[in-house]
């Protein structure tokens, strides 16, 4: 049976072997260098020593060819890390300008200067009557949503957990959390990529326009001068 | 002879399966009063009998004393016209713009002034 102390014995012997693996199996683009990589091999492997003393190592060479597999797995899991930070990186937010109260702003600043405080505009929205409307048509009228969703998302609104919506339903809580973001999906398609402050003033406007267009004079006038 | 079916009539029996524009023309009046006004309203929705569900819906939620009498509908189609002539790309942003259901939630809806009701 192997203990903790040999295991870090086997592990500071075995050093110079776990470089020459490292050389070889580490891509040139990668984050970490070598000894960056062999340094965060050696902490994860100390840190876990005592799980690691459980695991029966007969002799050295067992214990080798652990170690072998575990760097590897540490250069790789290093490696979709930065991976996933390039990708994020290269996700470049434009620096819009706000004109807030008179003055015009980067978007950055305005970040800088709100964070912590609760946006009042936000805090808003739900007292007025704009979001009710919007969730009325979104349940009653549209067809924007599946009979399902609509079901799923009511009960989410009430402030079920998604087990417990899955308890109800006889379905997972996985398949829950699918149904809802197919639904949101669907309603950031249908408006939300349109959705302001002027939205339904514009909204409002223009159908009272179009009504009057539709059904009046003005219409057959347009029609006459083409 | 053969007795020649409406294309609106056909229209009306079907069941669509993407939404359809209808044109809803229906006389409200209210209980308690004897008035009533003649409307013409654009519903969208996948079949007749689900646009009058919606308008009776609709009608019934902005005012609990609203009576429909005389709804007729008429489904928008590319040889449809209206007052005498045929829409075009023009009309059919506005047939767009004012049907309900929408995000707004409102009817818009257009009283004929010379009516006999």
């Amino acid at each position: 049976m192997s203990t903790s102390t040999q295991i870090i014995n086997w592990l500071s012997d075995y050093q110079s072997d776990l470089i020459k693996i490292i050389r070889s199996h580490r891509h040139s683009s990668h984050r970490l260098s070598d000894f960056e990589i062999l340094s965060e091999f050696n902490i994860r492997f100390i840190k876990q020593s005592k799980k690691l003393a459980l695991q029966n190592f007969t002799d050295y060479i067992s214990f080798c060819k652990f170690s072998y597999k575990s760097v590897l797995n540490v250069i790789r899991w290093t490696a979709v890390n930065t991976a996933t930070e390039k990708r994020r990186n290269s996700i470049v937010t434009p620096n819009y300008i706000l004109n807030v109260e008179g003055d015009s702003k980067t978007l950055y600043d305005y970040a800088c200067d709100c964070i912590g405080a609760e946006d009042p505009n936000f805090v808003e929205i739900f007292r007025e009557d704009k979001c009710k409307m919007l969730l009325k048509w979104i349940f009653k009228y549209s067809t924007v949503l599946t009979d399902r969703q609509k079901h799923i998302l009511a009960l989410r609104l009430k402030g079920y957990t998604a087990d417990e919506i899955g308890d109800k339903l006889g379905i997972s809580h996985q398949s829950v959390f699918t149904t809802l973001d197919w639904a949101e999906e669907n309603i950031r398609h249908k408006i939300l990529h349109q959705f302001n402050d002027d939205f339904y003033d514009k909204k409002m406007h223009e159908g009272h326009k179009s009504i009057k267009y539709l059904f009046s004079e003005e219409r057959k006038k347009s029609r006459a001068k083409a | 002879m053969r007795t020649k079916h409406s294309l609106q009539s056909k229209f009306k029996k079907t069941k669509f399966q993407y939404d359809q524009y209808w044109k809803v023309d229906y006389v409200e009046s209210f209980k308690g009063f004897n008035t009533s006004k003649r409307y013409c309203a654009i519903i969208k929705s996948p079949s007749a009998d689900h646009a009058s569900t919606i308008l009776r819906k609709k009608l019934k939620e902005d005012d609990r004393s609203s009576i429909i009498k005389s709804l007729s509908i008429n489904m928008l189609h590319k040889g449809f016209k209206l007052n005498g002539m045929t829409l075009d790309i023009n009309d059919w942003e506005h047939i767009r713009n004012s049907a309900f259901p929408n995000p707004v939630n409102i009817l818009f809806k257009h009283e004929h002034i010379n009516s006999n009701h």
